[in-house]
């Protein structure tokens, strides 16, 4: 085979290469189908329905034919646009998985927060008088504080009671007394089997002197073992 | 970069005194492309939720989508020097560069939300080259290739925000400034054709593919460019096509 025949086959060869090179260059390697998601609201205290749009996805050298929801809480959805009712609070990753027409798959995750609804606190107490449109409670007298009226959407876990006078207490009916008269923010704070606290602030205004009764406890009794006796009786 | 042109000068005048023959330099510059393919996939993302955004009817305010990145121009000089009357080997540094961009804003109520994008990619290879012409009938044609080392950089300058009329989204863009960049062996091969305008002087063309990929790209802390936000680092492929047009003076070494 001579030269000249050798650069005649090169020649035709790379002619032939050209067109390979190009198409190859400008033709790019598809990535395969993108996921792309809303999510409307994302956050949100339970229940509440989250509304999931999957019509940002696309694909450039192909078609989307395939929308597949994992909504984070063990269930599914299909189809572009989907919704889902979150009952139960936590942290959920939601994926969307896409399939084209290749056969290939994409996905996207997104966080989801469903909020645990905060216990509702509330608290009364007793006895009290009503005085100049206020309530008001002699000093000394044992007062009753009770949080029964407080509601969670499962369970309330803690009373937590802070009297304002120093003293502090646990238990959904607790007895406290103020020895000095005074106005007292009584501070309630309710915690949920979920964690979630809420506060509840209430005045008390004390009335009265200083303590004549303090030896009486929480049940109206005698704290002491003592009685009157006659000067020179043996007791 | 001027160490890396000295060494080059350097490679090339060592190649020079070995041999004793004809010594072509040349020079030239133009057009071409490189794939960029992740790159260009994550703005085809952005161009979806600016496209998103610039139809949502609570959202006013229209951003122009972003050009895909990969055209640009290159330039090169270097020198070969003949062995044969059909065959040289030789050396050249070549640049490319290549950039996109876009900006506009949003307001929704009061707030009022910014895009801006500014990408560049560009590289600079050292390449050792051989031409072989098979051809010459007044024009002379050859193939031509080469081995390079590239060191390749890409610059980001991403404004992202994303108006709070809009339905959170399941990807967010990188936003911020970078510098990212990487070193990688290339590989070039292309079609040569040269129109001897005079015994010394010369002018052609070059129809080349260069065979590019650099796995990814790092800034100065090691961080990968991550452009769509998916926890992958993106990669670099800057394989394309270019024409090259050239300039060569040829200088007789011989005694």
């Amino acid at each position: 085979m001579n030269m000249k025949r050798v650069r005649y086959y090169l020649l035709l060869g790379l002619l032939g290469l050209v067109p390979i090179l190009i198409s190859g260059c400008l033709g790019g390697s598809p990535t395969g189908p993108k996921a792309l998601f809303t999510a409307a609201p994302d956050k949100q205290v339970i229940p509440f329905t989250a509304n999931f749009d999957g019509t940002l996805s696309y694909d450039e050298a192909g078609k989307i034919v395939s929308y597949t929801w994992d909504f984070g809480d063990g269930t599914i959805g299909h189809g572009p646009v989907t919704a889902h009712v979150y009952k139960e609070d936590g942290v959920y990753q939601v994926k969307l998985t896409v399939i084209d027409s290749r056969g290939r798959t994409g996905e996207s995750t997104m966080t989801v927060q469903a909020l645990n609804p905060p216990p509702q606190a509330k608290f009364s107490y007793s006895p009290k008088s009503k005085m100049d449109d206020k309530y008001i409670v002699g000093a000394s007298e044992w007062i009753t504080f009770d949080a029964s009226d407080s509601t969670d959407d499962d369970e309330i876990v803690a009373y937590d009671w802070n009297f304002g006078d120093g003293h502090t207490d646990t238990g959904k009916v607790v007895k406290h007394r103020y020895l000095w008269p005074g106005t007292y923010n009584v501070v309630l704070t309710v915690t949920d089997n979920d964690g979630g606290k809420t506060n509840y602030i209430q005045q008390v205004t004390i009335l009265g002197g200083p303590p004549c009764n303090a030896d009486i406890d929480e049940n109206g009794d005698a704290m002491s073992n003592w009685a009157w006796g006659q000067k020179g009786s043996d007791r | 970069m001027k160490g890396l042109v000295a060494v080059v000068g350097l490679v090339l005048l060592a190649g020079m005194g070995a041999y004793a023959g004809d010594l072509e330099m040349f020079a030239g510059a133009g057009p071409g492309g490189a794939a960029l393919g992740e790159i260009n996939a994550a703005i085809t993302l952005y161009n979806t939720i600016i496209a998103a955004l610039n139809e949502t009817p609570t959202i006013d305010g229209t951003v122009p989508l972003i050009p895909h990145l990969g055209a640009g121009i290159g330039y090169y000089a270097g020198e070969q020097f003949w062995m044969t009357d059909s065959l040289a080997i030789g050396g050249k540094l070549e640049y490319f560069r290549t950039e996109t961009s876009t900006s506009g804003s949003y307001t929704s109520g009061d707030e009022t939300s910014q895009i801006a994008v500014d990408l560049g990619c560009s590289f600079v290879g050292f390449v050792l080259t051989g031409r072989f012409d098979f051809l010459s009938s007044g024009l002379t044609i050859g193939v031509t290739g080469g081995v390079g080392y590239y060191y390749s950089g890409f610059t980001t300058a991403i404004t992202f925000q994303m108006p709070s009329g809009y339905p959170p989204i399941s990807v967010h863009p990188h936003e911020g400034e970078g510098h990212y960049n990487n070193q990688a062996v290339g590989f070039e091969a292309g079609l040569s054709i040269t129109y001897p305008m005079t015994d010394w002087l010369g002018i052609g063309a070059e129809l080349g593919y260069r065979a590019l990929t650099s796995p990814t790209i790092t800034d100065a802390d090691g961080t990968g460019l991550d452009l769509d936000g998916d926890g992958t680092a993106e990669q670099i492929d800057l394989s394309g096509i270019s024409i090259q047009f050239r300039i060569s003076l040829a200088i007789d070494l011989s005694i």
